[in-house]
């Protein structure tokens, strides 16, 4: 899967480092589903938009 | 010496800035080819600023008690003129036009920078096996990592490079390298200082924190670095804290909560009785022990990766497509995963973060603090990739960061205070936390312990 989305994606990642990464996100993955796996559409993300932000000095 | 114990003697004239800071150097030179605890050192300017510090306070200009104490910057906090390198080879050049807020106000308070102390490569990491500037090693056996991201900072600690040293904080890059090295390391609230010249990592997790040899000094060194920085978008508006620490330890007003569930689960043994050693020594002093169950705290822990990936690689981004062989294999490996996490999933992860947020607060409605082990581990070998804990092999960058962690996802305030050592003589932290912004109370649980525990007087034989 992984390998798939990164070629859609053009990562240009190398296939060695891909084979690589997959196990682990296959666990992240997996880890992923298992927390977020509820109705989750009353709480509000904990990053809030502020229209009042001040420019970078 | 504590900076307890020095700013007295600085203040009568009894200590002179410009020696301190001189021993100071002194030591860098004779452990920076075995421990390699800074990236630069700025020996010239260290003591230009040294005897600046010491005409002031000869012509009755005491500043307050971090006048004329050298300390470490780790090496993401921008300094003006000096190259601020964030462990990266891609970066070895940058020197940046301005001064963190930190390192001003330290500059502010008369403290002496003493130079920049070795990361692990953009502060992404926990080994400070840094591909570009060579490993930091831990100065208790330095065939050993000394944690990290911030190791130079607590390497130079514990020889006593310095006096006191910056660190920051994204998955737990104070906690694990104080625990490791044994010092004490604090990682305040969310806000409470300023982010303002730090190269960041996560931007909604990254915590500027510090390195002392007591949690009296630590106190001290918030007051002079805590306050809102218009600079900041996420500093907080709330005043430096007030913190009295008492001569006399004891603690028996307060409720301290012992977690029942997952932090003794995967643990080495030896961290597991020195951390129930230290319970009982904070029972000892008055302290009720409660039971707490932490909720749903393996899922925070998953979680913090899947909001840290994808804000840390979008920090890198351009570098990841411009720069790819300029970057070391497991910060490369971090940062290619951050490409494949869904912006839904880091949303929702962002909406779990809020409940994580209530629980801990409702448990710390019941208790002042809690009290945990900061790592399951002592520190590994250099270039271990995984350890063993109960004869089960596990990833040693998950190990080493599972239980401090989810606390950078609740911003609440946690300390590190080392508790004893293991069988082989390494460091073992104690992790207090408690509420947003108090750290008051975290400081002086940590500090009652440290006065009948004393485990931060130790210093490794190099």
């Amino acid at each position: 899967m992984w390998k798939t989305i990164s070629q859609a994606l053009g990562l240009n990642i190398p296939e060695a480092q891909l084979e690589a990464l997959s196990p682990v996100l296959d666990a992240l993955w997996k880890g992923a589903r298992q927390a977020l796996d509820r109705d989750l559409s009353t709480v509000d993300p904990v990053i809030r938009f502020r229209p009042d932000l001040a420019v970078e000095p | 010496m504590t900076i307890q114990e020095l700013a007295p003697q600085i203040r009568a004239g009894k200590i002179s800035p410009v020696e301190l800071t001189q021993q100071a150097l002194e030591r860098i030179r004779r452990h920076q080819p075995t421990v390699n605890a800074y990236i630069t050192i700025l020996e010239d300017a260290a003591l230009a600023q040294a005897r600046q510090a010491e005409r002031e306070i000869r012509t009755g200009h005491y500043r307050g008690p971090l006048h004329g104490i050298p300390y470490a910057a780790k090496d993401l906090f921008y300094t003006k003129g000096v190259a601020t390198t964030a462990g990266s080879k891609i970066l070895k050049d940058f020197v940046p036009a301005y001064d963190a807020t930190v390192i001003d106000r330290l500059r502010e308070a008369g403290a002496v920078l003493l130079g920049k102390a070795g990361l692990h490569e953009f502060a992404y990491g926990i080994t400070n096996n840094n591909p570009h500037f060579g490993p930091v090693r831990n100065p208790w056996d330095t065939t050993r990592i000394p944690g990290g991201s911030s190791g130079g900072s607590t390497a130079a600690l514990a020889t006593d490079q310095c006096v006191f040293s910056l660190g920051s904080d994204t998955g737990g890059s104070v906690r694990i390298p104080a625990s490791f090295c044994g010092v004490v390391g604090l990682k305040p609230t969310f806000g409470r200082i300023s982010r303002y010249g730090v190269f960041p990592l996560g931007h909604t997790l990254d915590h500027v924190g510090h390195f002392a040899h007591s949690v009296a000094d630590a106190a001290t060194i918030l007051g002079a670095l805590a306050g809102p920085d218009p600079r900041d978008d996420s500093s907080a508006s709330e005043p430096p804290p007030k913190i009295d620490l008492p001569a006399e330890p004891k603690l028996n007003r307060y409720r301290i909560g012992l977690p029942s569930n997952y932090y003794f689960d995967r643990i080495e043994p030896d961290v597991a009785q020195a951390v129930r050693a230290a319970v009982e020594k904070l029972r000892g002093l008055g302290a009720e022990i409660l039971d707490v169950e932490i909720p749903d705290i393996e899922d925070f822990t998953v979680l913090s990766r899947l909001i840290l990936l994808p804000e840390a690689t979008a920090v890198h981004r351009q570098r990841l497509k411009t720069r790819r062989a300029d970057i070391g294999p497991d910060v490369l490996a971090l940062l290619d995963q951050g490409q494949f996490v869904l912006a839904t999933d880091y949303l929702d992860a962002q909406r779990r973060r809020r409940q994580l947020v209530e629980n801990l607060a409702k448990l710390l409605d019941g208790v002042d603090v809690i009290v945990t082990p900061a790592t399951p581990i002592t520190a590994p070998k250099i270039g271990d990739t995984t350890v063993d804990i109960g004869g089960q092999p596990e990833d040693a960058r998950l190990a080493a960061t599972r239980f401090v962690r989810a606390l950078n996802m609740a911003g609440v305030p946690a300390l590190s205070v080392p508790c004893g050592v293991d069988s082989r003589g390494l460091p073992i932290g104690l992790q207090i936390f408690g509420r947003a912004f108090d750290e008051a109370t975290v400081l002086l649980v940590g500090h009652c312990f440290e006065q009948v525990s004393g485990w931060n007087q130790r210093r490794p034989q190099l």
